[in-house]
């Protein structure tokens, strides 16, 4: 069962080298800064705009008051809270975070990375 | 009757495993079901295949593989808890980028909603913590 | 009886202190994932389990998760009831002013009605 190691890659932001595990996450969250979000979303081909912002900054706040990342209906139930029934659904979250928005909102925001399936 | 077995204690740590395991052979003897075992927090430990205790002692691990397989039995080992004890599947090892993957067959790792759901099936969920 | 896959209620008891044990962070997080699942989710704190929901942990001195944090996710994750056992507060003379969130104090008797009337109780 033995099995080769590879090495975790890398992120160049700003010149600074970011370790990354395979699947693009952040491996220490303190190297998370609003210049590697952008970079972490590029990667995703996203570009970041104000909507983005709205759901990382809620992310982050929620994951340092709680120390938990909120699960899908949770996220979209705080949106509704913070900025109105139209950002808080969940196809409003999947048109800014294709496919796995809380998964990927979580990548971007620099937040642990969920090890339930999602 | 339809029951779900929830095992929260490592294999040797206490006897908590082990008395499961006696309570799921009864619960399938006495002509009930088994919805899902459910592993949780140590109890994600009994999915190792690398425990090699004395001859003369229960292998536990084995013994539950045994009888999932028999009965062909689901049975769920906690994501985040078995990730954490070291506890991985051919998958995760590879997501993870470790050198090693050694959950038993028969067994799956997911998450809590896995436990969630069996208790939604189940007459009765039974816990095994200590 | 079974089979059914319409919500179920919840009774999770929380009897561990906040950092003897995983017991306490399990606890909540089998009502978290209940509640995701948008199942009716109780939770009563009692024995040391009431210690979990006391202000000004300091958790990270020791480089830990501080449990407290998880409790006020509750409210958001639309726990119907958190409660505290009556005689766990007089124990360790304790006062609700003193827990992170708003809770409901329950007698013994509450708590034998409450178990009765739940499709599945957790103990913790």
């Amino acid at each position: 069962m033995q099995k080769s190691c590879t090495m975790a890659k890398e992120l160049e932001c700003a010149g600074n080298p970011i370790a990354l595990d395979k699947e693009g996450y952040i491996v220490n969250l303190s190297d998370w800064t609003e210049t590697v979000a952008e970079a972490i979303a590029a990667k995703e081909n996203i570009e970041l705009t104000d909507e983005h912002w709205e759901v990382i900054t809620l992310l982050r706040e929620f994951y340092a008051q709680h120390e938990l990342s909120p699960m899908m209906r949770i996220l979209v139930k705080q949106m509704k809270e913070k900025y109105g029934s139209a950002k808080g659904s969940s196809i409003y979250l999947m048109k800014l975070f294709p496919e796995y928005p809380a998964l990927l909102a979580c990548k971007i925001a620099g937040l642990p990375r969920p090890t339930n399936c999602p | 009757m339809k029951f779900s077995i929830v095992i929260h204690g490592a294999p040797w740590s206490s006897n908590a495993s082990h008395s499961a395991l006696r309570y799921a052979e009864a619960v399938l003897e006495c002509g009930h079901e088994i919805v899902r075992l459910f592993f949780y927090q140590d109890g994600a430990s009994n999915g190792s295949s690398l425990c090699v205790p004395p001859q003369d002692e229960i292998n536990i691990p084995e013994q539950w593989q045994v009888l999932i397989n028999k009965h062909g039995i689901d049975a769920v080992v906690c994501a985040a808890s078995a990730l954490k004890r070291g506890i991985l599947d051919e998958a995760e090892a590879d997501r993870y980028e470790k050198n090693a993957h050694n959950l038993l067959p028969g067994f799956a790792v997911s998450g809590l909603g896995q436990l969630i759901d069996a208790a939604g099936q189940s007459d009765r969920v039974v816990s095994f913590v200590q | 009886m079974s089979q059914s896959k319409s919500p179920r209620s919840y009774l999770i008891i929380a009897r561990s202190s906040p950092y003897g044990s995983q017991q306490a962070r399990a606890a909540l997080d089998i009502a978290l994932a209940a509640a995701a699942f948008e199942q009716a989710v109780s939770i009563v704190f009692m024995d040391a389990g009431v210690l979990q929901l006391l202000k000004n942990q300091q958790a990270d001195a020791a480089g830990i998760k501080n449990i407290s944090k998880v409790i006020t996710a509750l409210e958001l994750y639309e726990v119907n009831s958190i409660m505290v056992h009556q005689e766990a507060v007089d124990k360790y003379d304790l006062d609700p002013s003193q827990f992170v969130l708003a809770v409901d104090v329950v007698t013994s008797e509450d708590i034998k009605t409450l178990i009765a009337g739940a499709d599945q109780v957790m103990v913790l």
